[in-house]
């Protein structure tokens, strides 16, 4: 049995495999661990190239600009999102030129790949979690891969897409199984994911908390409720409607964020069912604190306390 | 004085001609609050450049682009247009000015951020390697973005992955109002680009056909050898770091088309070099076809 990276890293094998004018590039990717499993075997077809590089990650973010105002696709891989911290003039200032300049049909694809250090053990430092926070500067999508259906979709169908997007693992799943659940129905651009459908109890699951929804789903549905369960990416447009097909008006809402955004995902999302809906009583989940030391970063998660709290 | 040489003799005149329009109209207040970064000084490598660059060539730059957008297009309405923010603008009016940029005419990308431009121009580069387009790409930048980290990143870069990339170091000793010695240590140029084993090239004298002779001639060499180069170019600014210059009413420095194109008689002046290298009869000449071309601007 895979577990999580080896299950995405099959994946994006063969996605990758697939694409034409590819180049991919990065740190450590084709020696070593081969960033702890996540980019080993990788190939591309005829025509594309694969490049270690040295360590300069503003360079290589504007050089996949250039790949992409090229019309070729590039996808950088990286350790981890802090390291896409000095990526950040040009995920601002390039891609808001190449928006501008640039028809969509005529730009090719830019995806930075990485992992989200989650465990909380890097110490103050090489713990960043708020990718939020950089998809909304950067105004680009921004995606974690919660299971392998999420995986199979989102490669197919964003890694040769044009334009820029960041696409983030989860290391605190790195060596577990993965859900074995399944993608029921999604948004074509992976703005969302829906793996069960139901009216009573409606819960979105940002960043990689999909593990914890899918625990009060069980537990929801173990007392008579029937759920609607998504998984939601960061994206410049949510169809609301969409993510709240079904809703009546005893349904409930419970948005469920394990990252350390402050001022986006969650409270976007709150503030976009509250508008679309008409309904205040939306519940965040959400870390209270960010504490900053070295400690292993347990996600404060209850759902037998968060299921009361709807009840009553 | 062969035909392709007086070409780029009124390509110098053009330039310095049409910058002098574009300060006039700022004096005017023509474009708003849009800043305007003006390169009075700095027409000789921009000429130079231009007439070096050959078919799938590109060329990147940066906030003070003015001289050469205006050398790759011998016209001013459509820039003006651009300043003016309308449609008719050589970007539809969506790039303005400090983002100028041409790609149809090889300029893909121009950035106002200070050593943004080199890496993207190293993406550039590499597109060109890997779908063997057989281009070499410019990338402008100046003394003060080359203190920018991303410009020992790139050398490094083109360098490790043998890239076409031509650097157009323009060393006007200002970063804004700090002179060089008033912000950082003296930088060797040629011995950092020595410390990469990447070749160097200086150019000084702001002589137009000298420049154009050994600029093309360096990219001969860089695509024979598959590798980077660095140019560094001794420039003089006499335009305002932005907007029009006399900047204010005590401002020392001062421009003015009244008194002809030539702003200063010195070697710092691309003009009153070019006036002492070529027969007087041939600039008279061609001063007087730009002046037709583009009078009425003001």
């Amino acid at each position: 049995m895979s577990n999580y990276i080896q299950s995405i890293n099959g994946v994006l094998r063969e996605e990758i495999a697939k694409i034409d004018d590819l180049v991919i590039f990065g740190e450590n990717i084709v020696n070593g661990s081969f960033i702890s499993g996540m980019t080993r075997g990788l190939v591309v077809k005829d025509g594309g190239k694969i490049i270690n590089v040295g360590n300069c990650e503003n360079t290589q973010a504007g050089v996949g600009f250039g790949l992409m105002m090229s019309g070729l696709n590039a996808i950088m891989f990286t350790k981890q999102l802090d390291f896409v911290l000095l990526c950040m003039d040009q995920f601002v200032n390039t891609y808001a030129f190449a928006n501008v300049v640039s028809k969509g049909d005529r730009l090719g694809s830019f995806t930075v790949f990485g992992i989200e250090c989650d465990q909380g053990l890097q110490g103050p430092q090489s713990s960043f979690l708020g990718l939020a926070e950089i998809c909304s500067a950067a105004k680009c999508s921004g995606y974690v891969v919660n299971t392998v259906d999420e995986a199979k979709h989102l490669f197919s169908t964003q890694l040769n897409s044009p334009g820029f997007r960041i696409v983030m693992l989860s290391q605190r799943m790195w060596s577990s199984k993965p859900l074995e659940i399944a993608v029921k129905s999604f948004d074509p651009k992976g703005s969302w994911y829906q793996y069960m459908k139901g009216e009573d109890l409606f819960i979105y699951c940002m960043n990689a908390s999909l593990v914890y929804g899918h625990e009060l789903a069980d537990l929801a549905i173990s007392k008579g409720k029937k759920v609607s369960l998504f998984t939601v990416n960061y994206s410049m447009q949510y169809d609301f409607l969409k993510l709240m097909e079904g809703a009546t008006k005893n349904s409930s809402f419970v948005i469920i964020d394990d990252s350390k955004s402050i001022y986006g995902g969650a409270a976007e999302l709150a503030h976009g069912i509250h508008a679309t809906y008409g309904t205040s009583s939306v519940t965040i989940v959400k870390r209270e604190i960010y504490n900053p030391a070295v400690s292993a970063d347990k996600f404060p998660f209850d759902a037998h306390q968060i299921l009361a709290s709807l009840d009553h | 004085m062969n035909i392709s040489d007086q070409r780029i003799a009124r390509d110098l005149i053009s330039l310095r001609y049409r910058q002098q329009i574009i300060n006039e109209l700022l004096k005017k207040g023509a474009f708003g609050g849009l800043p305007v970064h003006v390169a009075i000084g700095h027409e000789a490598i921009a000429v130079a450049v231009n007439h070096a660059m050959k078919e799938n060539d590109q060329l990147v730059l940066t906030h003070r682009n003015m001289h050469f957008n205006l050398a790759r297009r011998d016209e001013l309405e459509c820039f003006l247009n651009e300043y003016r923010q309308n449609q008719q603008g050589i970007a539809q009016g969506r790039l303005g000015s400090m983002n100028m940029a041409q790609p149809s005419a090889g300029l893909p990308y121009t950035s106002s951020i200070l050593g943004n431009n080199m890496p993207v121009a190293c993406g550039f580069a590499l597109a060109q390697s890997v779908k063997n387009k057989g281009g070499v790409v410019w990338v402008n930048t100046g003394d003060g973005a080359m203190e920018e980290g991303t410009f020992y990143e790139t050398l490094v870069f083109a360098k490790t992955q043998k890239l076409r990339l031509i650097f157009v170091i323009e060393n006007n000793n200002m970063s804004m109002s700090s002179l060089i010695h008033e912000r950082r240590c003296e930088i060797d140029i040629q011995k950092m680009a020595s410390a990469f084993d990447v070749p160097y090239l200086s150019l000084k004298g702001n002589f137009v056909l000298e420049y154009t002779q050994k600029i093309s001639h360096a990219r001969e060499q860089v695509m024979s050898s598959s590798g980077p180069l660095c140019i560094e170019v001794q420039t003089h600014s006499y335009s305002q770091h932005a907007g029009p210059t006399p900047g204010w009413p005590t401002d020392p420095k001062k421009i003015t088309i009244e008194t002809g194109m030539i702003v200063e008689e010195s070697d710092r002046d691309a003009l009153f070099i070019l006036s002492q290298k070529i027969p007087p009869e041939i600039r008279q000449r061609l001063e007087a076809e730009v002046i037709q071309q583009f009078q009425g601007f003001l």
